[in-house]
């Protein structure tokens, strides 16, 4: 059986490849109980992202074409720190964020379940950093294993 | 003068404290910190207040009645695009000072 590999952000509970869902709200649903489970948000979580993204959409584009989506609500749906992420076998689409028109066909999940994020300033930083890197996101893109995931985002200090 | 420049996200937490940060960077490395004094907050809590600040850079939609005062931010997130608002940031921030 693989190590069971964690940092403080990320746990293998709530690491996915290759999922298929028919739409936003079905992947953002899915992990939000993911989440749950593990016990890092409230069950409200979920329909708290889903409603938040219908007003404060977190689609972003990136260089490459890419599209990552950054979905995350109040500090009060937390217990404690923890991103969930899904890579999608097919993108789902989002809205673009700060646009009220225009949409992105997100890949890439980071759902942001953060309980002091003033605090984690430098761990935002380096996340929204790897977006801005297209080399670092290339190799991103290349990753399908929850290890090598961890081990990808400690190694650029995302923990 | 002092510019009050606003941050501005749905939450107020996550893409406005990433925000906050890049601008403190950058305003120390353009030798503006001491023209600029930076607060952070979420859109909903200052749609009324708008007019407190002399710059309003947001991470999301902002409504109509407050769009012209807003600067885009994502850019500074994702980094396509970064310069322009720089560029537009610096401007808001000179703005004035020739005519002091």
């Amino acid at each position: 059986m693989e190590k069971t590999r964690i940092n403080h952000f990320f746990s293998d509970q709530v690491i996915d490849f290759n999922q298929s869902f028919p739409d936003r709200n079905a992947v953002l649903q899915s992990v939000a109980n993911r989440l749950t489970d593990v016990g890092a948000v409230k069950p409200t979580f979920g329909d708290a992202i889903i409603a938040r993204e219908k007003t404060y959409p977190t689609g972003l584009k990136l260089n490459d074409g890419v599209g990552v989506a950054i979905p995350h609500t109040d500090a009060d749906q937390v217990l404690h720190d923890q991103i969930g992420f899904v890579a999608l076998k097919k993108p789902v689409t989002f809205r673009q964020m700060a646009s009220a028109t225009e949409v992105v066909e997100v890949s890439y999940l980071f759902v942001l379940a953060l309980k002091t994020a003033h605090q984690q300033l430098d761990m935002l930083q380096k996340l929204m950093g790897l977006f801005s890197d297209d080399n670092a996101m290339a190799a991103f893109q290349r990753i399908t294993t929850v290890a090598s995931f961890v081990d990808f985002m400690t190694e650029r200090g995302i923990e | 003068m002092t510019k009050k420049l606003l941050v501005i996200c749905g939450t107020g937490v996550a893409t406005s404290t990433v925000v906050m940060g890049k601008l403190k960077t950058w305003l120390e490395q353009q030798g503006l910190s001491k023209n600029v004094k930076l607060y952070q907050s979420k859109v909903a809590e200052e749609v009324n207040h708008i007019d407190d600040y002399d710059i309003v850079v947001s991470t999301t939609l902002v409504p109509d009645s407050i769009k012209e005062k807003v600067i885009d931010g994502v850019p500074l997130l994702t980094g396509v695009g970064a310069d322009k608002v720089y560029a537009e940031i610096k401007q808001d921030i000179e703005d004035g000072e020739a005519a002091k």
